[in-house]
Parts: structure tokens; C-alpha cells; sequence
């Protein structure tokens, strides 16, 4: 793809009306006509590319909420002499345009633009994404604006256009949502022809938009969002404590009684336990976890290593929900040693799981010496001695 | 008496018959945005209407300065966007006192605050000066206005969650409609609606 081409894309894939869902009101408000469009298009474009500069250059240096606080300052200082020259060159504009026009000073697309690109990235990049950014906003005003002019009032431009009855409904909001509303569509079968994943990304990602779940959010693929940026997400970082795998189940030497008499569990424990899988806990959660009486570590050793004999009654556990299946609480149903039977139980486990360690460095020098014997070269004496 | 009636009949009037975010267009994207997480719904409203309510009697009582009065929009548009910022950043100081001394986390309190900027730095706040001044409101009738926006906005909020809601679970809809542009059909509906309360003709 050739930069003209990636531009092109650029505007298209992060429009902030037709993905971003941002900056509605000049659209369906005042895009009424063709000229009201140019003429926003130009006031936010400069707006914009101003903000942007302006950020990069001095706000970025300022806390989060001073500089929230002064973008509508950075607005007015554009919206004031564009606002001067509309009035100088076509004051009808002006007066249809009515209190919509100094509203552009507050416009949520620049403090949105300025605050994911002018913060981060370097002048040259930030300016590139409020044009493209502006330029996405504008086609879109422009093309809103040509629709309803031509179907609310049966112009273009002031000129009539022949076998149309303009239909008032068009020039409301009203219009204006199902105009956007189409183009967003259109949008959507474009990038169904030339990229039909990430055209199906888009519409999963503005369903996610609507169901509003951060979590279903964050976990959709790659750094894609509902309003279509790339930039990372500034999120309080958690820190990962990593979560113990699970072992493939296995059979368990352990009397009926273990499994008919489960160990209680902390009520807290057991509330948290009916909640979906986790995959990151915070360090509060770990230590929640750790100050629940878990099991001994022996009880569980010896549990994997006894060996199953024919004589073993079979245990059916009851099957996991795949929801619980990864629970980070799940080694507390291993807990073996609640009752005094447990824990006799568990002791003579653990007498047997050392007997067997320490039968284990023997056998262990006995074959070594046996592959040691094998190495060695052959000589008389040697073979004289072993006979003997 | 009349004070009271004339409050009343401005909130009714900018809640409901004249919903601003559905007649008007104003706060689009925040009603869009804050519709999708519906534990803020309240919160932000309660933000709006009170950034809207301080900013419109400030305006209000700004505007019995006569050099003030007879000047441009451009003008009023300076004056409005400066006591709107001056209102912001007092409100914003004296809740980072307040939050000092909670147990809030720094990250909470960021959160908070970002929020309380896009409540206040929205096109219903800005916009109900410049209604109030254009139709000639008074004291009581601007505060009236301003509420009346918070409460419009919460109207506006309620019924496009609703609308989300069961926009989720429609499977028939084509698949390029699914998500915002199905929104926006929904939200063109609702508007629908309430200009048909405001009386106005829709068609030829």
C-alpha cells in the first residue's frame, strides 16, 4: 500500500463520525447545506491542526486537568477571527449558522485528538493525525451536507435540482442521524470489499461499544478501538501475578470421605470462587488468597504421587463448568486435610512419599555405578576382581 | 407566583418539549458515549446540569452589564467560554480538596476529573447561555435552563440505552447496520418523536 493509498485508509478507518461516534452535533445540527458544511469543515480543520500544534508544543507539559481546561481557551482563539470572517464575507451564513458556529469552540473531537496524539507523539506525527483526522470529519460533513440540502430543500449550492420535493424532516437532527447513519453503512460494505476482517472488526467493535464493557473492550484483538485509534490504551497498569497452570487430572489415592466432606472454605473464598475466571489479579487479590487457609503442600504432593491400585474406589468427581475451569481458586477443593481422618491420612502419605525419596538417591548411585562399569575399558585385573 | 410558574414552564419546556439533545442535536456524542456505560449515566448528569446551571446564572447576571449585552456573539462567545473555563477550574480546585481527604486513589481522582471536563466542556453547557440570552430568560428562568439540561440530558441518556439494549439482542437486522449506524437509525426515531411534539412539519 502506497502512503497516498494508507492516507486514504487513514481517514476512512478512523473517521470519528461514522466510527468514532464523536463530534455529532455540528453534523446533524447545522449541516443542513452545502456551504454551512464547507464552512465548518474549514473552522474544525483549522481548529484542529491549531489544538494539535498548540498541545504539542506547550500543553503536553501541564498536568491533565489544567490542560482539559484549556482547550476550549485553544478553540476560542480559532473560532473568534473565523467567526469575524464569516461575518465579513457572508453574514446569512452567520445568521444560520446562529449559536452552533461558537460552538465549535467546544468541540470533543480536538480534545480527543489532542489528548491521544499530542501527548505522545512527536509534532510532525500529531500534526499528521488531526489532518487526517479533520479531513475524515470533514468529508463526512461535506457528503451530510450535500444530502440534506439536495433532499431537504431541493438545492445544491442554492441552485434547484430538478424532480426533487424537499422534505423538511431532512433538515432536523432527525435528517442528519439517518444520513450518518447510511454512510456508516456504506462505509462498512466498502471495507467489506477490501478488508472484509476488518470490516467485521469494526462492527464488533461498535457492538462492544454499545453493550459498554470495558472488559469485552480490552479484549478484543489488537489495538483497535470502537472509534477506530491505535492508541494505547491509558489504563492504571495492574500488576500480573501469574497464574498457577492446570494439571491435567489425575487419579487420586484418596478415601470416599475426602471427597464426601469437602473443606470449608471461606465465605469469602466461596463468593469470589461463584465469579467468572480471572486471568490477572491485583496484589490485594493474591494476598486475599494467601491468607485463606490453603492446604499443605505435602497433602497435595502426595495426592499426585500415589500411585492408583486396582483395590482404589473410584472417585467421579462432578464435572467443572468451563467458566471455573481456570479459576485461580480451584486448588482449594484439593484441601485434604480438614478433619483429623484427613489428616491421619495425610501423614501416612507423607511417611510414605519420604520413605520413597529416600530409597530414591540409593538406586540412583546403584545405577550410576552400573553405567559407570559399562564405560570403563576392560582390563584383566578388573575383570579378575568383578569375578570375584 | 409568576416566578415560579415561569421556572417551571422553562424546565418543562427544555426537558421535554424542546429536549435539547433530540430537537436541538446538542451533546450528541456524550449522550451516545455515556449511554453505553450506564453505571455514569447519573453522575455525568448530575455533572451537566450543574456545570450548565452555575455557567447559565453566572451568564445571566453577566449579562446585566450593558456593554456586554449589546455586543456581538463573538463577543458573548468569549465572555461564556471564559466563565465556563473559570467555573471548571473552581470546581475542579475545590474538589481536588475535597478528594484529598478521601480515600480515593490518585487514579480515581484522575479518572473523576476527566470525567467532570467532558461534562463541562459540551455543546448543551456552551449552548444554554447563548438560548438564555436569545430568549431574553431571566435570573430564574436560566437556572431553570440549566437543570432543564441535565434533566434533557438524562431523558436522552435513558432512552438511547434502552434503545441499545434492545438493538443487542436484534439478530435481523442487516449486517452492516449492526451497531452505530442501527444507533443512529434508533436515535433519528426518537428525534422524530419529539419534534412531532415540538409541532413541527416534517414533510413537503
Amino acid at each position: 500500500m502506497n502512503n497516498k493509498s494508507y492516507f486514504f485508509q487513514e481517514i476512512l478507518a478512523k473517521n470519528p463520525v461514522l466510527v468514532g461516534t464523536i463530534g455529532l452535533c455540528p453534523v446533524v445540527a447545522i449541516c443542513t447545506t452545502l456551504k454551512a458544511a464547507v464552512i465548518m469543515s474549514a473552522i474544525t480543520l483549522v481548529t484542529l491542526v491549531v489544538a494539535q500544534l498548540i498541545t504539542s508544543l506547550l500543553l503536553r507539559y501541564l498536568p491533565q486537568w489544567v490542560r482539559l481546561g484549556l482547550y476550549t481557551l485553544v478553540g476560542m482563539i480559532v473560532v473568534v477571527p473565523a467567526m469575524l470572517l464569516v461575518d465579513r464575507f457572508s453574514p446569512e451564513t452567520m445568521l444560520a449558522l446562529g449559536i452552533y458556529l461558537p460552538l465549535l469552540a467546544v468541540n470533543p473531537l480536538v480534545v480527543r485528538n489532542c489528548e491521544r496524539e499530542a501527548i505522545d507523539s512527536t509534532l510532525g506525527q500529531s500534526i499528521f493525525t488531526s489532518f487526517s483526522a479533520g479531513l475524515g470529519y470533514s468529508a463526512v460533513l461535506i457528503a451530510v451536507g450535500i444530502i440534506r440540502e439536495i433532499i431537504g430543500s431541493g438545492e445544491i449550492w442554492g441552485y434547484k435540482v430538478p424532480l426533487v420535493k424537499p422534505a423538511e424532516a431532512f433538515r432536523m437532527p432527525m435528517g442528519g442521524f439517518i444520513v450518518i447513519a447510511f454512510l456508516a453503512a456504506a462505509l462498512r460494505v466498502y471495507f467489506r470489499k477490501i478488508d472484509p476482517e476488518f470490516a467485521d472488526e469494526l462492527i464488533e467493535n461498535s457492538r462492544t461499544n454499545i453493550k459498554g464493557s470495558n472488559k469485552a473492550k480490552l479484549a478484543l484483538r489488537g489495538a483497535k478501538y470502537a472509534d477506530g485509534s491505535s492508541a494505547a490504551p491509558k489504563q492504571p497498569k495492574q500488576k500480573k501475578v501469574k497464574q498457577k497452570k492446570q494439571k491435567p487430572a489425575k487419579p487420586q489415592k484418596a478415601p470416599a470421605t475426602r471427597t464426601a466432606e469437602p473443606a470449608p472454605v471461606p465465605a469469602s473464598v466461596t463468593a469470589q470462587k461463584e465469579k467468572p475466571a480471572f486471568e490477572v489479579m491485583t496484589l490485594e487479590e493474591a494476598e486475599e488468597l494467601r491468607s485463606a487457609n490453603l492446604p499443605p503442600v505435602e497433602t497435595t504432593v502426595q495426592a499426585e504421587l500415589a500411585p492408583p491400585t486396582a483395590e482404589d474406589p473410584i472417585i467421579v468427581q462432578p464435572e467443572v463448568p468451563a467458566s471455573q475451569k481456570t479459576s485461580r481458586f480451584e486448588f482449594v477443593t484439593l484441601d485434604l486435610s480438614s478433619t483429623a481422618k484427613d489428616r491421619e491420612d495425610a501423614e501416612r502419605f507423607a511417611a510414605a512419599v519420604a520413605a520413597t525419596k529416600e530409597k530414591q538417591p540409593q538406586r540412583q548411585i546403584r545405577n550410576k555405578r552400573g553405567q559407570e562399569r559399562q564405560a570403563r575399558p576392560v582390563s584383566k585385573e578388573t575383570k579378575e576382581g568383578d569375578d570375584v | 407566583m409568576k416566578l415560579v410558574a415561569a421556572f417551571f414552564a422553562a424546565f418543562v419546556y427544555v426537558c421535554f418539549t424542546q429536549n435539547l439533545v433530540l430537537t436541538g442535536g446538542y451533546g450528541a456524542s456524550e449522550v451516545i458515549r455515556s449511554a453505553a456505560r450506564p453505571k455514569q449515566i447519573i453522575l455525568f448528569s448530575i455533572m451537566i446540569a450543574y456545570f450548565s446551571t452555575v455557567t447559565s446564572l453566572i451568564c445571566r447576571v453577566v449579562l446585566f452589564i450593558p456593554a456586554i449585552k449589546n455586543s456581538s456573539t463573538i463577543i458573548s462567545l468569549a465572555v461564556y467560554s471564559g466563565i465556563l473555563t473559570a467555573v471548571y477550574f473552581v470546581s475542579v480546585l475545590i474538589l481536588k480538596v475535597l478528594l484529598g481527604k478521601s480515600d480515593w486513589s490518585d487514579i480515581e481522582i484522575e479518572k473523576f476529573f476527566r470525567q467532570t471536563a467532558v461534562s463541562a466542556f459540551n455543546t448543551i453547557v456552551l449552548a444554554i447561555p447563548f438560548i438564555t440570552e436569545r430568549a431574553t430568560y431571566g435570573v430564574h428562568e436560566a437556572i431553570a435552563q440549566g437543570l432543564g439540561a441535565g434533566v434533557a440530558f438524562l431523558l436522552a441518556t435513558a432512552l438511547v440505552h434502552l434503545g441499545m439494549r434492545k438493538l443487542e439482542e436484534n439478530t435481523e437486522a442487516p449486517i452492516n447496520f449492526r451497531g452505530t449506524p442501527a444507533l443512529f437509525m434508533y436515535i433519528a426515531i426518537l428525534c422524530l418523536a419529539f419534534s412531532g411534539i415540538m409541532g413541527k412539519s416534517l414533510f413537503f
